[in-house]
């Protein structure tokens, strides 16, 4: 009986299944199906990768065209790398082929399509926040390695957000498109490649430097600051490309007229130079030089100073006793401003001039040498270009190192043993301490993370240094004035290293022997002074010499020798140096 | 059996097509609709105390879009130094304006349900109704004031959102049709004759809403939109009033700090109400420039300092511990002055307010600041006897501020030259009262931007944070001298436009 039901049951819903509940269902389709939403689109994901964006945009049809052509439309694309593109439209593409005498970008060749492509480009994202609040130099360089600087304009009634100009030549007209791998920005003009040294911008026609072009062409230093790439070797012999920069300060034709000089031969007689005009000690010569800075600065550069509160800085120039000495005042930067038939502003709406190798700025007066005044001079051991190009070529301990900047969790190490920027001796040091990626590293560029007052170094970075027990090194000065100054250093302590502080382990506290010109040799233990404060990662500053005079106005070589026994034994042993401090003394006569 | 099957199922079915249809009709227990509210003069009174408690929430904005910008004020905050340094996109976390629209909303809704709440409650009379619609007006009229004087031209709305037939994307009106609206607004609350001289409660007087604070208002509009002599009639209306409880300007100079402590005082119109021990401190002017906060939020500019340092500020009622104040017990100079109006409770660092006494108001307008914009227009209007009267009006608040008396005579002076020594009296009489960016702005555009470069001047010198080369681009196109559309805004409302400087900005 009861299979019986239950086969009944059974029975009964499959007929009900099979049939009745097949018409209830299509009932329900009927019924409860009315979508509100149809029609409507849905947006999943509407970011697409930089090249895919650009795409689908018509008014930069052209410039899809040339990264087509420059075979980097597929590298711009990449989901695992971020970019900021700039994007010049296709009016913009136009009249740069008519000035270039082209139809297209077939007509410049497919190398130079990449560069312009590259020009544009930048391996790394720059949101609009950070965008406008550029001072001069992007913070990244292009992938074609060239800088690109941001200015304000004044067009009539628009300005700031309506009047950014990159290189000065092209118009911003959107910011900042998000894209799926970084940024886009619009520009109303295409960026012309740098391919001119400083040395060609002084000879652009419309450029008014004939006068001083001619002197510089007779001292030939327009040969030195004429080469961009150099070739040479490193401290082992291996071939290396050298990128050479400079920085003109340029007097125009109308400049010299109003000081009586018309010709190079008035300018000659001016400075009563003998004839032996390529000779660094014959006055043309050093005026030129007095002129011509080694490194690429653009003006927000040379417009900042070394330590808070600081007004002033002496800057180096290829005529070795002449420093240029830039004041704020009220304001207004001046050039050496002390000393009234030397002083010179820079005129702003014709500086930030680029070349592949650097900046010309064009200056109010003819700016003969002045006598230097001596000036703080802070000297950050690790500021080189050699150390920004050889962590920008790769070879830091992570590929995302960057030169001079603070990572978010992670410390950047890169051996610059190599790079000829010290001269050094090793004796001995301890290999570094078990679990160290890299324990034949001596002599390290070091960036700190975010995460401990490291990052509060100056330029973030510090030089890092194993040198053993009797090993040593020597640093170049800068140029400084002569003068009585105090010498004092930055360093860094971590807790790993408080072993020398409290002098254990081995160490005598970290004895340093130094000279200055192999002279003036005085010992230190800088790691025991009461300002370094143990159990953590920060940094203390230790008076080196409380007095030292300098009789001449020169670079110095100043030596720090590792005097404690511990450098060569335990593996926990380094010195962190941030910077080495020369501040003048003033000697005020009571009256 | 099948049968019976069959029909169960069947019927069943039909209940799923049938019997709900309205469950979702039935509302959850914490939730009311218009048409259940509105029902009793306090229904009225509960929705305009809102409005006010928004008002709280708009001090800052009161502030940083006042004072940031006029660089008598400076912040610490990252994101406000941002308006400081003109350096301000869509995205800033300081722009929006949506408290502003917070209590437009609740004034339309006031000025559009107040009327048939008499049907529902006996108890309330039209006098009651028009005067509650007059504090709305009041209300409505202020947030519009302050929206376009920062944003210019704003999406005009003055009808409460009733149900989702009401459009949500309304596009920009332009700056004149809003002052035409606002100026509408507080004509036809005057013309009920039913706006309050006094209300029961003393803070009430200075609140809320009264005849007062719309006279001060409009004497601010008209002065905004040119219309010179209606600001005097209107000031006029406030200066020669006779009603025995009324605002008067106060001047005895030793009482000039008890307009901040313990506030609400004589002279006051106008002020946005925090109290302590009510729990009412949060996003007032002490919160914002409290003295004992690590970085400061606001605090005096290096270039005000300068100025409230001057041998004859320093020693006054404006001066130390009136204006500014510092903790001259640690301190051996000056390096964040501290906004003392805010922050003090008398002539003395140890006077300072602490716990529930951080709860100084705001105040929106007092009876100086009616007679220095009286002065104003009477320097625009010109002639010799208009800037007489002006000069006296400038030398009774200098010499309430302890302060010599303008040594200027009419005949021989400039309108510039006036107008240059009504902001200096100006910026030091309502110094950190979120007045100094449009006083400014007055200068720069009216007339036809007559004194376009004298603006830019005093905002160049006075801000020393901005980059030079970048401030002085900024301030060359006048469309910067506004703030950008909210970013959230833009995203949400497809009827709006950005506003033209910041059209660039994705």
């Amino acid at each position: 009986m009861k299979t019986k039901y239950s086969q009944t049951l059974k029975d009964a819903f499959r007929q009900i299944c099979g049939k009745t509940a097949w018409a209830l269902l299509a009932l329900f389709c009927l019924v409860s199906c009315d979508d509100p939403y149809e029609g409507d689109t849905f947006t999943i994901y509407d970011m697409q990768p930089a090249s895919t964006y650009l795409s689908s945009r018509e008014d930069c049809s052209e410039w899809v065209n040339i990264m087509k052509y420059a075979d980097l439309y597929n590298a711009v694309n990449q989901a695992t790398q971020y970019f900021t593109v700039f994007v010049p439209t296709n009016d913009a593409v136009q009249r740069f082929y008519q000035k270039e005498g082209v139809s297209s970008i077939e007509e410049l060749g497919e190398e130079y399509a990449n560069n312009l492509v590259k020009f544009h480009l930048l391996a790394d994202t720059l949101d609009q926040q950070s965008f406008i609040e550029i001072d001069g130099a992007l913070p990244y360089k292009t992938v074609s390695e060239d800088e690109l600087t941001l200015s304000y304009g004044e067009d009539g009634t628009a300005g700031g957000l309506q009047s950014l100009y990159l290189n000065g030549e092209a118009h911003v007209s959107e910011l900042a498109n998000r894209v799926s791998n970084g940024f886009v920005y619009i520009l109303d003009d295409v960026m012309t490649p740098l391919t001119e040294s400083v040395y060609e911008r002084l000879c652009d026609p419309e450029r008014p430097f004939s006068l001083f072009r001619e002197a510089v062409e007779a001292t030939k230093l327009n040969e030195r600051i004429n080469v961009i790439y150099k070739e040479t070797v490193d401290a082992n012999g291996l071939p290396i490309t050298q990128k050479q920069n400079f920085t003109v300060l340029a007097v125009s034709d109308e400049v010299y007229q109003k000081d009586g000089i018309n010709s190079l031969q008035d300018l000659i007689d001016k400075l009563e130079a003998g004839s032996d005009y390529t000779n660094p000690t014959n006055a043309l010569y050093q005026y030129v030089a007095y002129h011509i800075m080694s490194g690429a600065y653009n003006l927000s550069k040379l417009q900042a100073f070394d330590t808070e509160g600081a007004t002033a800085k002496n800057w180096e120039t290829l005529n070795p006793e002449g420093l240029v000495k830039i004041t704020e005042v009220d304001g207004v930067y001046y050039m050496n401003y002390s000393v009234e038939e030397s002083r010179a502003t820079f005129l702003e709406d014709e500086s930030n001039i680029q070349a592949k190798n650097g900046y010309v700025h064009q200056i109010d007066s003819w700016m003969p040498v002045a006598e230097a005044q001596p000036e703080t001079v802070l000297f950050d051991v690790t500021s080189y270009d050699a150390v920004k190009d050889w962590i920008e070529a790769g070879n830091g301990d992570f590929d995302e190192m960057k030169y001079q900047t603070v990572h978010s969790s992670t410390e950047g190490n890169a051996d610059i043993s190599s790079l000829g920027l010290y001269d050094y001796y090793l004796n001995n040091p301890s290999s570094w301490r078990p679990g160290s990626s890299k324990p034949d590293w001596f002599i390290i560029y070091f960036t700190a993370k975010s995460t401990n007052d490291w990052q509060n170094a100056e330029n973030h970075d510090f030089l890092m240094l194993n040198l053993g027990n009797n090993g040593w090194i020597t640093f170049t000065t800068p140029v400084i004035v002569k003068g009585k100054y105090k010498v004092s250093m930055q360093f860094g302590n971590a807790k790993s290293m408080d072993f020398i502080h409290n002098a254990e382990s081995g160490s005598n506290g970290g004895q340093m022997e130094f000279t200055i010109d192999d002279a003036n040799t005085k010992t230190v233990s800088p790691y025991m002074s009461s300002d370094v404060h143990t159990g953590g990662s920060y940094m203390f500053t230790s008076t080196i010499y409380d007095e030292i005079e300098f009789t001449s106005t020169s670079s110095h070589q100043f030596k720090l020798v590792m005097k404690d026994p511990a450098a060569s034994t335990n593996s926990n042993y380094r010195i962190m140096i941030d910077y080495i401090l020369f501040e003048p003394i003033t000697e005020t006569t009571e009256e | 059996m099948k049968k019976l099957l069959t029909t169960i199922l069947l019927f069943g079915s039909m209940l799923t097509m049938t019997g709900c249809s309205d469950y979702l009709d039935i509302l959850p227990k914490d939730k009311q609709t218009s048409d259940m509210f509105w029902k009793s003069r306090e229904d009225v009174e509960a929705v305009l105390a809102q409005a006010y408690h928004l008002t709280r929430g708009s001090v800052k904005d009161m502030l940083n879009w006042g004072e940031l910008r006029g660089g008598s004020v400076n912040t610490s905050d990252v994101d406000a130094a941002k308006i400081q340094d003109f350096q301000i996109l869509p995205n800033n976390k300081y722009v929006k304006w949506a408290n502003f629209y917070n209590i437009i909303g609740l004034a339309n809704a006031v000025l559009y349900y107040a009327p048939g709440v008499m049907d529902e409650d006996a108890s309330y009379k039209e006098e009651q109704m028009k005067s509650n619609q007059t504090e709305a007006y009041f209300l409505r009229a202020l947030s519009y004031f302050y929206l376009v004087r920062n944003f210019r031209d704003v999406p005009l709305i003055t009808e409460p959102y009733i149900d989702d037939q009401m459009p949500t994307n309304v596009p920009k009106s332009s700056e004149s049709e809003v002052i035409a609206q606002i100026k509408k607004d507080i004509t036809d609350a005057l013309a009920t004759n039913a706006a309050k001289e006094t209300y029961t409660e003393t803070w009430e007087n200075k609140g809320r809403a009264t005849k007062w604070a719309l006279l001060a208002l409009m004497t601010d509009v008209c002065l905004w939109s040119e219309d010179y002599q209606g600001c005097v009639d209107y000031a006029d209306q406030l200066i020669n009033a006779s009603a025995a409880i009324r605002p008067v300007f106060i001047t005895s100079s030793s009482q000039w700090f008890e307009m901040f402590y313990p506030g609400n005082s004589n002279e006051s119109i106008f002020e946005i109400q925090f109290e302590g021990d009510l729990d009412q401190t949060s996003g007032g002017p002490t919160d914002l420039t409290y003295w004992n906060d690590s970085p400061m939020g606001l605090y005096f500019s290096e270039t005000m300092t300068e100025r409230l340092m001057e041998p004859e500020v320093v020693n006054t009622v404006r001066g130390l511990y009136g204006n500014f104040g510092y903790d001259n017990t640690t301190e051996t100079e000056i390096l964040q002055p501290i906004i003392w109006k805010y922050n003090g409770m008398g002539e003395d660092w140890e006077m300072k307010r602490e716990g529930d006494n951080q709860d100084a108001n705001f105040i929106v307008y007092r009876m100086a600041d009616v007679m220095l914009m009286k002065a104003e227009a009477l320097i625009r209007l010109e002639g010799t006897a208009n800037w007489q009267e002006a000069i006296d009006l400038i030398n009774q608040t200098r010499t309430r501020g302890e302060m010599a008396s303008l040594d200027i005579d009419p005949a021989e002076t400039s309108e510039l030259d006036l107008l240059t020594a009504l902001l200096e009296e100006r910026d030091i009489e309502f110094a950190a009262e979120g007045k100094r960016w449009y006083d400014l702005l007055r200068l720069g555009r009216q007339q036809n931007f007559q004194y376009r470069s004298q603006f830019v001047d005093l905002v160049m010198s006075n801000n020393t944070t901005a980059n030079r080369t970048w401030l002085n681009s900024v301030l060359t196109d006048d469309d910067a001298w506004f703030l950008p559309i909210p970013e959230w805004d833009m995203n949400t409302n497809n009827q709006l436009v950005q506003n033209p400087y910041y059209d660039v900005v994705q």
